[in-house]
């Protein structure tokens, strides 16, 4: 099976369930695409600690498991966390936080709306 | 079923350990991502004493993409077509990974409770709700004896 996944070219996603395979991607999507990679890049990453978050809410809601020690957390802007790898596939279809629905960050969101709005 | 995310395995030990009031979901047996799903029409809605079939399925890319998630039983309501489908927008483009069959089936539920013509997916059936209140919910009630009866 690792072989097959390894002749399929990787897909990105536009939207939550919208999937392209990389070498279907027009310019206009590939740049925001990147621009998704380099705003996720921005966001700071941490190793969770049970020391340092006693008497919080350990389960990441994406994958509901457990946080363990040295996990790698992300937290949003407004402060919302999850596991760094759960986080990440969801900001790679969108910029809302699955929590509380704010956007990441609306100034990018601005450029890519209008961006998209000149084609 | 190999692959089972702890997600799906989690989701569903807790739905038959804390069921849902009015709700009732299980897993096939021959497929853990596609669940048999009844919801009783809620009290004091046209669907009262109601039994409605529904089918979910959890996609691949789930938690990333919605479930997939249909009436099986034919119910009149301006946001459910004939097919089953239902306009419901945490099933569309409001999906969050937070979100979770249970809040699904929940949001089903008020669905019921709560038609709303003014986002139809039954066009027909949505200006008789809004021009005729009363005429559209005596259909429902009738269609709910009709087809949303158990046996």
């Amino acid at each position: 099976q690792q072989q097959q996944q390894q002749q399929q070219p990787p897909l990105y996603y536009l939207a939550p369930g919208v999937g392209r395979r990389v070498d279907q991607l027009s310019e206009e999507e590939q740049i925001k695409i990147a621009k998704r990679i380099g705003l996720i890049s921005h966001l700071p990453v941490r190793l969770f600690s049970e020391a340092a978050e006693q008497g919080k809410n350990y389960e990441c809601v994406i994958c509901m498991v457990d946080y363990v020690e040295g996990d790698r957390l992300r937290s949003l802007p407004c402060t919302h966390t999850y596991h760094k790898d759960c986080i990440d596939d969801w900001l790679m279809r969108s910029f809302a936080c699955p929590s509380c629905n704010q956007p990441v960050d609306a100034t990018l969101l601005t450029t890519f709306a209008s961006s998209a709005a000149n084609h | 079923m190999a692959n089972l995310p702890r997600r799906i395995i989690k989701e569903t030990q807790r739905l038959m350990s804390e069921p849902v009031e009015g709700i009732e979901a299980t897993p096939n047996e021959a497929n853990a991502r596609y669940f048999h799903v009844i919801v009783h029409g809620p009290k004091e809605s046209a669907y009262e004493g109601g039994i409605f079939r529904l089918e979910l399925f959890l996609p691949e890319e789930y938690p990333m993409s919605a479930p997939k998630v249909r009436f099986m039983t034919k119910i009149y309501h301006p946001n459910i077509d004939r097919l089953g489908r239902i306009c419901l927008d945490i099933l569309k483009d409001k999906w969050s990974p937070a979100l979770q069959i249970r809040t699904v089936l929940l949001s089903v539920q008020a669905l019921l409770s709560a038609p709303n013509p003014d986002d139809p997916l039954e066009h027909d059936i949505a200006e008789l709700w809004k021009r005729n209140e009363r005429e559209a919910i005596k259909n429902a009630r009738e269609w709910t004896q009709l087809y949303a009866k158990a046996g």
